[in-house]
């Protein structure tokens, strides 16, 4: 080999080591330089795509195990417009299976867009977007390129109407709207999450995996809410209401077992219905309570000791309080009465009379005690507080602690008004009214326990007004009352405050009752707005409790009082 | 008698050991035989047998050097190693090395390759399997959802409810109900109990085996400790 030869190739040797020392060079810089998102990005766009993947929502039961709100698969249908090939003959399957005119279709689908999707209908029902994918998947079946069809989760409520006000409904974004849906939708929902999903075999790993939304279990019976709905509905027709509400608590748990509003809606169709957009009466609807209020007056003042169930007054028929002019019901008077008396007949100026002997300062304080003018803090959006005027307040006038004690010039909301009459039934003790019985996530259950929210009465005083509401309720207000059980309870008949004064055509009619009086299961309110076959509560409300406890005690296995006893003597002696 | 070499060439017994004289006297003239693989400046103008063997341009051949010793004998005085390093040393030895390494290179670069591909197209296959299972699985997760759906239907209070009576149930009254006392039943429990987790199913292992951790793992389940 001559010298020139090898130098030739020592200098070609030269110019290959350094051609692979910049190859080298650069594949270092690519692994680990500046531009490795870049290129990681390209690799990734051409390999896989982004997915958002939503879990599902979770479920919502009652009490027993049975579903109020689940998931069902509807359908979206799109067309890809590049990709239609047979735009009449997609036009006239599509219009034919969804009822659409043909023209219409036919345009949607021919129009010149640069978009490279275009929404035909979402959703559709199962039953067409399965039929469609049969299509496609058919070798010898319809052209029916370009078309989209897409699985899409949605709520179904069973039940149709059934708790509607309860439960609540859920979007298209699968966002809910309201009930149950809407407070807890955080847990429900879940949480969505966007993953890289390959489309290479060798690369392929397991889908995003979410947060996976947790099942709800409630306090809500499913029949006894059917019976509170049906019940309410019977009678908001018969006494021509405008509409009404009925819950049912459990006093010594506050378990809300029914919450019954008319009128109702169905959520499957919510976009259809004008009560869907409603909000749920049963804790938002401020309203006067009128006599029911007494209650929590007479509470007050047993309590406090200015009175006791025998003291008695003068009835005649007016009283003055700060100026203002109070009478009874009728505008009579009752002569001398004691407190179960004045519960029995309803006596306004009574009521007044015994709110001046507390003064405004107990009075308010027990009211304030009772939760009046507070959220309650139920487990449903779109709670109102209620409005309480205190002394001091610019718009509290002396007349005030008059009126107020018989539920006028105060506002509650149902769930409040039932809360704090709650304490009368349990012993003294007001519960947290929820709905929520337990949640189910995964293998983890969250239980609710029963919170007590106060006690503005002691038991002793409790136990009196029991008595007390219970003899009132048997010698005045009989549609309540149910044979071979011993129910306490009292009426309201409130007048509706309008611009300038009271509504003196129209009144919300209401009954809270609870029973058996010696071991409440069951406190029941039951309002109605603007009844026009009767204004008075006891003629409307206490009937319509009368026949809603005659099943509830069935359904809920409370035997008659003499039975339970001689059940429980019989136990007690095994 | 002949001496095989394999493929390339053989020498009777004679001309083996007049070859091997001749490599043993020239290496002790002119150095390492290892010369001629050397650098070419160690070498000197006519190191090597072979170039010894080659006359002169133009020369008439020379003859073979005779010592006039028996070669019986000279071969007796030679030492084993020489001979030895001799057979080593020669050219077509070094040349049936070269091949086998390269062969042997190629076989294990193509065995690595197969078991790579092997095993490439094995992930492959899998992660088709995957795939195809994840859609079977969405699938499926739909037609559940779509099952419940309707049974909570069919279930539907209103349902039963008409259900029943077109049976002739009625609702029952409370005069109609006899309760009892059962020793140790307290009631209906509607409050449903706390749901039993099921048992932990054993988790998959990530399917991420490479070829290292495979051999790694085969060489171990051959070779390592038996039994339990």
């Amino acid at each position: 080999m001559t010298e020139s030869v090898r130098s030739r190739l020592k200098a070609m040797l030269g110019v290959f080591a350094v051609l692979t020392g910049l190859i080298v060079v650069r594949l270092i810089s690519l692994q680990f330089g500046k531009d490795v998102e870049h290129f990681r990005d390209i690799y990734e766009s051409e390999t896989g795509y982004l997915v958002t993947v939503t879990p599902p929502r979770g479920r919502i039961y009652d009490r027993s195990g049975e579903l109020l709100a689940t998931n069902d698969v509807k359908y979206a249908l799109g067309i890809s417009p590049d990709f239609v090939t047979d735009p009449e003959g997609l036009a006239k399957i599509l219009s034919s299976l969804l009822g659409r005119p043909f023209e219409d279709m036919h345009a949607l689908i021919q129009q010149e867009t640069p978009e490279k999707y275009v929404i035909i209908q979402r959703p559709v029902s199962a039953e067409i977007g399965e039929k469609l994918l049969a299509m496609q998947r058919d070798p010898v079946g319809p052209n029916l390129g370009g078309l989209i069809v897409e699985p899409m989760q949605t709520r179904v409520y069973p039940g149709g109407t059934l708790a509607s006000h309860v439960v609540g409904f859920v979007g298209l974004d699968n966002q809910g709207y309201a009930g149950i849906e809407d407070f807890y939708n955080d847990i429900l929902a879940g949480r969505p999450v966007v993953g890289f999903k390959p489309v290479v075999p060798f690369d392929v790993a397991l889908n995003p995996a979410p947060d996976v939304g947790a099942d709800l279990y409630l306090t809500i019976d499913r029949d006894i809410q059917s019976l509170a709905e049906q019940t309410l509905a019977g009678a908001v027709k018969r006494y021509g209401a405008e509409g009404g509400e009925i819950i049912i608590m459990e006093p010594k748990t506050g378990r809300i077992l029914a919450l019954a509003v008319n009128p109702a809606f169905d959520p499957n169709n919510y976009v259809t219905d004008p009560n869907a957009f409603e909000p749920n009466p049963a804790v938002s609807a401020q309203f006067e309570p009128g006599s029911t209020f007494k209650v929590l007056t007479m509470a007050a003042a047993l309590q406090s000791g200015v009175v006791t169930p025998e003291t008695t007054y003068q009835d005649t028929g007016y009283i003055e309080v700060g100026g203002v002019g109070i009478r009874n019901w009728n505008g009579a008077a009752w002569g001398t009465q004691d407190m179960t008396g004045l519960l029995q007949h309803s006596l306004n100026v009574g009521t007044a009379w015994v709110s001046t002997q507390m003064g405004p300062k107990t009075f308010y304080d027990y009211m304030t005690a009772f939760g009046i003018g507070q959220v309650t803090n139920i487990d449903l959006s779109g709670e109102a507080s209620g409005r309480l005027k205190r002394p001091g307040d610019s718009d509290w006038y002396e007349s005030d602690l008059g009126t107020n004690a018989f539920g006028q010039g105060v506002a509650t909301t149902p769930i409040q008004l039932l809360t704090a009459i709650s304490a009368i039934a349990n012993g003294g003790a007001m519960m947290q009214p929820h709905l929520l019985e337990r949640v189910v996530d995964g293998d983890v259950i969250h239980t609710t326990q029963p919170q007590v929210l106060g006690r503005p009465i002691s038991a002793d005083v409790a136990a009196t007004l029991n008595n007390m509401l219970a003899v009132s309720v048997e010698r005045e207000a009989n549609g309540a009352l149910l044979p071979g059980y011993r129910i306490a309870g009292k009426t309201g008949t409130a007048q509706i405050p309008i611009p300038g004064g009271y509504d003196f055509q129209k009144t919300i009619a209401s009954f809270v009752g609870w029973g058996p009086v010696d071991d409440p299961r069951f406190i029941v309110l039951i309002k109605f707005d603007r009844p026009s076959a009767s204004i008075w509560g006891s003629d409307t409300a206490a009937p319509t409790f009368g026949e809603l406890v005659k099943r509830l005690v069935v359904l809920m296995d409370i035997p008659p009082d003499d039975v339970r006893r001689q059940l429980a003597a019989q136990t007690a002696g095994q | 008698m002949e001496i095989g070499f394999g493929n390339f060439f053989s020498l009777n017994q004679a001309q083996t050991l007049h070859f091997l004289v001749q490599k043993v006297k020239s290496d002790s003239r002119a150095g390492s035989w290892m010369g001629w693989m050397g650098k070419p400046q160690e070498r000197g103008p006519a190191d090597t047998a072979v170039h010894r063997a080659a006359p002169p341009k133009g020369a008439a051949p020379r003859a073979a050097p005779r010592t006039g010793k028996n070669p019986m004998q000279s071969l007796a005085q030679l030492r084993y190693v020489d001979i030895s390093r001799a057979f080593k040393q020669a050219p077509w030895r070094v040349q049936i090395q070269v091949i086998a390494t390269l062969a042997s290179v190629a076989i294990v670069i193509v065995a690595l390759g197969g078991l790579y591909l092997i095993e490439a197209s094995r992930a492959a296959t899998a992660g088709r399997d995957v795939q195809s299972l994840q859609v079977d699985k969405a699938e499926l997760e739909l037609s559940i959802n779509r099952q419940l759906a309707l049974i909570a239907s069919a279930k539907s209070v209103a349902r039963l409810e008409m259900r029943a009576r077109e049976l002739g149930y009625a609702p029952a009254q409370i005069g109609q109900i006899d309760f009892v006392v059962v020793k140790g039943y307290y009631g209906p429990q509607l409050h449903l109990p706390a749901a039993v987790a099921p048992a932990p199913e054993p988790e998959l292992p990530d399917y991420n085996e490479t070829l290292g951790t495979w051999l790694v793992g085969t060489l171990a389940d051959m070779f390592g400790p038996g039994g339990e």
